[in-house]
């Protein structure tokens, strides 16, 4: 089956927001304008009926929305929320407990898997494993930046995993981790702003080396900048890199990934995250699986013009199709 | 995109009760990709002309009833979700006067994965009681 697409909703979060398009619609044009085969959904961002419990009407409208567009729910993202109450940290109990109703409801909306937040302790994992056993649905450690796939976060989760033997724990890997340089909007706003090109250059450069955000308050220093390129600097303090290759230690346990992206540009190429190298290794190591476009320049855009998300994520899947070789 | 918007002017009304302006409402979306349940509202402010309405003063309406601050603390069932707007009541006796105003918002929900809340602001000026 190798690497199949997937669109997560999270992509096209400011066309819900402003009431464009509502769940259905986006269905839609996942499946018309972009030609996705998958479908990745937040129920918290776009609940299906009422989250976390839906009525079977609203569940039966789900299902047939998917037949509709010939859609395959891949992922559904759940957050824990360990700070529910004001004066106190959610238990282990309280916290698996929300675990087990994400569970439970990816089961209901037909998802095999759910991402996991990065910074949920191993333990609610481990204590959620019987559970995800039982319906059937596995949990996704999410490997997003600035956490890295050897951080020492990562390994400990996985030696859990492996001790456990379950089936049911891995990880989902972000491909923000694979950002090389900024993406071309963030250059573009900060020249508007008065930036110098050649201070730009030098921290793409730096960056495209994986060198820390200190060395390039450094050079901006050096070079004579300004807030404007410390701005952008500052930026990428959370985009800490991890080699694709280092996705070859999991290949067993990885069950989905989220094709981040900030810019597509008008050939289909992403503006700042290598896809090439991590599709390449994905293919090598025999993924069978999806990975979801997960559009976030949404923030990029800061004065009067709006991002077009739908262009951005039908761009994505022109990329991912030549990436796969479709 | 919360600044742009989380809060339109024509969503900023004076409540008029028997003839009299008990106060204004504002209606407004959440400022984070996704929605939660009352109890993560962790603050909300509203400024009239830089007169300032703590949370105690305002009462939130959304998901079928509406609550203090101090009944939403406890309220893990009742969701505010993303993209839904909420009616947040201002008492400023009169209602919104003749003119132009500027009104702020502040609301701070809190974020697990970020460690706690974090609070964002909104200001619009030239907000009329003529709406838009």
């Amino acid at each position: 089956m190798g690497i199949r697409r997937s669109v997560s909703f999270y992509s096209y979060q400011q066309t819900y927001y402003t009431g464009r398009k509502d769940l259905r619609q986006l269905l839609e044009i996942t499946s018309k304008i972009v030609g996705s085969p998958g479908v990745e959904l937040i129920p918290e961002q776009m609940p299906v009926g009422e989250y976390p419990v839906p009525d079977d009407a609203a569940v039966d409208q789900w299902k047939g929305w998917l037949d509709e567009y010939a859609l395959v729910p891949t992922c559904m993202d759940s957050f824990i929320d360990t700070m529910l109450y004001k004066d106190r940290y959610l238990t282990l109990k309280e916290q698996v407990g929300q675990m087990v109703r994400d569970l439970t409801l990816a089961k209901r909306l037909g998802f095999p898997v759910i991402r996991v937040l990065c910074p949920i302790r191993k333990e609610v994992v481990e204590a959620s494993l019987d559970a995800a056993a039982k319906l059937d649905v596995k949990m996704g450690l999410e490997i997003h930046a600035p956490m890295t796939l050897r951080s020492r976060w990562t390994t400990e989760y996985m030696e859990m995993v492996r001790k456990s033997g379950s089936k049911h724990a891995g990880l989902i890997v972000d491909f923000g981790i694979f950002q090389m340089r900024p993406p071309r909007k963030a250059l573009e706003n900060a020249l508007r702003a008065g930036a110098k090109p050649e201070i730009l250059d030098r921290i793409r450069a730096l960056q495209e080396t994986h060198r820390p955000v200190a060395e390039m308050m450094g050079e901006i220093a050096r070079l004579g900048g300004g807030d404007v390129e410390r701005g952008v600097a500052a930026s990428l303090a959370r985009s800490i890199y991890s080699e694709p290759d280092w996705m070859r230690d999991y290949a067993e346990s990885l069950f989905h990934c989220h094709g981040k992206f900030m810019e597509m540009d008008e050939d289909c190429r992403e503006t700042g995250i290598d896809y090439e190298t991590p599709f390449r290794v994905l293919k090598e190591i025999g993924y069978d699986g999806w990975v979801s476009s997960e559009y976030e320049g949404q923030r990029l855009y800061t004065g009067a013009e709006e991002p077009d998300e739908i262009e951005q994520v039908r761009r994505h899947h022109v990329m991912m199709r030549q990436l796969i070789g479709e | 995109m919360y600044e742009k918007h989380m809060l339109l002017k024509e969503d900023i009304q004076s409540v008029v009760v028997d003839g009299v302006g008990t106060g204004f409402t504002v209606r407004l979306k959440i400022p984070y990709y996704r929605g939660v349940c009352l109890s993560l509202v962790e603050d909300l402010q509203v400024k009239f002309n830089g007169r300032v309405f703590p949370k105690e003063q305002l009462t939130f309406t959304v998901s079928g009833g509406t609550f203090t601050f101090a009944e939403m603390a406890t309220m893990t069932q009742h969701r505010w979700e993303f993209g839904e707007k909420a009616t947040v009541f201002v008492p400023l006796a009169g209602g919104i006067p003749l003119g132009y105003h500027r009104v702020e918002v502040t609301v701070a929900i809190r974020v697990s994965y970020m460690g706690g809340a974090r609070p964002f602001t909104v200001a619009l000026d030239g907000v009329s009681p003529m709406g838009g």
